[in-house]
């Protein structure tokens, strides 16, 4: 969307059901690097990366339809298509359950007050508070016990079901049940207490 | 299919929420909170916290082909599924600013307009031009975390000399300020702080069309860089 302002997640998301090219262009433009690296993650290796991002973007193009943005935002869709694709990729493509529904929420700012919309802020501003989230995020991953931290990487980038992750650790499957879910639950208390809510 | 009790589904939602089970039973436990209202609040609320771990990873650059591969792709379906449709009005370019001033309250405008006027023979002195300068002003709107506030920045373009005023914002909590910032390229800088009651009056010693985006946060005093969301802000260019 050269020379074009950009505008919110709310308008850009019915600007992509419009199929309007444009949409697409300004959601490349604001989390293709993050989606390239999430996939990197995964995937571990450029080509296969860039790969998984051109078909994650196709798909948000051929779904926007079924986007409803009062349920989640188009980055959490838009990664979670990723992250999928991603480790479809590592594993061969086994999995059933390839499509999110895009039913998850993002973090919103403002914790007392109802959160603020998107469309509420300039396009800069968004962009310095996905910044803001992201150092938040990676403070509360950092924060959590090693073991935790571990079982929800497994489970998130590497795609392990939590007897894999049980036989990888060689933990107890119960012990890994819990550390996902304390984990998930200590992340959620972590950015609740700095005013994000999960 | 069986039917997963509350207990048994327990101790699975953070594995569900990580998409860590097996298809069967994660099957089993989507039917057990589609009658659950309980674990159905508390998985999504697990699904949302792990939604964002995606954001701790590093950005990574693309190579330039990419963008284009995907807008050529993207480019051809649509040529493909209908023909180019002349009812798909493009993008507007400024549709951000134009959102902003279909924002503006009639009630408020006069307020501003005359808090402008006041504002522009401001500027005039401050820039020291004897003949009025070419001023332009933005108006900005305060959110649902301000919904009283509105604001006037005015500015003569090309001069590094504006004002910014601001009323009707939160009030402060004990130790709280309200900073104002300029954004170029994602970067804030710190244009002032005030303690001030639920008002402010700035001084702005940069050329606001430098910059991208003008606001004001709620801070627990003065920060190098924004800690919160604003509670007023719009575009300048």
């Amino acid at each position: 969307m050269s020379g074009a302002a950009p505008g919110s997640e709310r308008e850009m998301a019915a600007l992509l059901r419009q199929g309007e090219v444009a949409a697409i262009e300004w959601l490349y433009e604001q989390y293709g690097r993050l989606a390239l690296g999430l996939a990197y993650r995964i995937v571990r290796d450029d080509a296969a990366a860039e790969d998984v991002v051109q078909d994650a973007f196709l798909a948000v193009w051929r779904n926007a339809k079924a986007f409803d943005a009062d349920r989640g935002s188009l980055r959490t869709w838009l990664l979670a298509i990723v992250r999928n694709r991603a480790i479809d990729h590592v594993r061969g493509a086994t999995r059933l359950a390839s499509f999110p529904p895009p039913l998850w929420g993002s973090v919103r700012l403002g914790r007392a007050t109802p959160a603020p919309s998107a469309e509420q802020f300039p396009d800069a501003w968004e962009a310095v508070s996905l910044e803001l989230e992201r150092k938040q995020v990676r403070e509360a991953l950092e924060s959590l016990p090693q073991q935790q931290r571990e079982s929800l990487e497994l489970a998130y980038f590497e795609g392990l079901s939590q007897s894999e992750i049980a036989d990888r650790t060689k933990l107890p499957l119960g012990t890994v049940k819990s550390r996902m879910r304390l984990g998930l639950e200590k992340i959620r208390s972590f950015l609740q207490a700095r005013g994000l809510e999960p | 299919m069986t039917r997963l009790t509350c207990a048994e589904v327990e101790p699975l939602l953070g594995a569900r929420a990580l998409d860590a089970l097996p298809q069967e039973l994660a099957s089993q436990v989507d039917d057990h909170v589609r009658g659950c209202a309980d674990h159905a609040e508390t998985l999504a609320e697990l699904h949302r916290t792990a939604a964002v771990l995606p954001l701790m990873v590093d950005d990574r650059e693309p190579s330039p082909a990419l963008r284009e591969r995907i807008i050529d792709l993207v480019r051809r379906e649509t040529a493909g599924s209908e023909p180019q449709d002349e009812r798909r009005q493009p993008v507007r370019s400024t549709n951000r600013q134009r959102n902003v001033f279909q924002r503006f309250r009639p009630a408020a405008t006069r307020l501003m307009l005359a808090a402008s006027l006041v504002l522009a023979l401001g500027i005039g002195y401050l820039v020291g031009i004897r003949t009025q300068p070419e001023l332009r002003t933005v108006q900005l709107h305060g959110n649902q975390l301000a919904p009283e506030a509105e604001g006037t920045l005015v500015y003569a373009p090309g001069q590094s000399s504006a004002v910014l005023t601001v009323s009707g914002l939160p009030a402060l909590k004990a130790g709280q300020v309200y900073e104002a910032w300029l954004i170029r390229n994602n970067a804030p800088i710190d244009i002032g702080v005030a303690n001030t009651d639920r008002r402010l009056v700035l001084r702005i010693s940069r050329d606001p069309t430098s910059y991208q985006v003008v606001a004001i946060t709620i801070e627990p005093g003065e920060q190098a860089q924004p800690t919160t969301n604003p509670v007023i802000a719009a575009n300048v260019s």
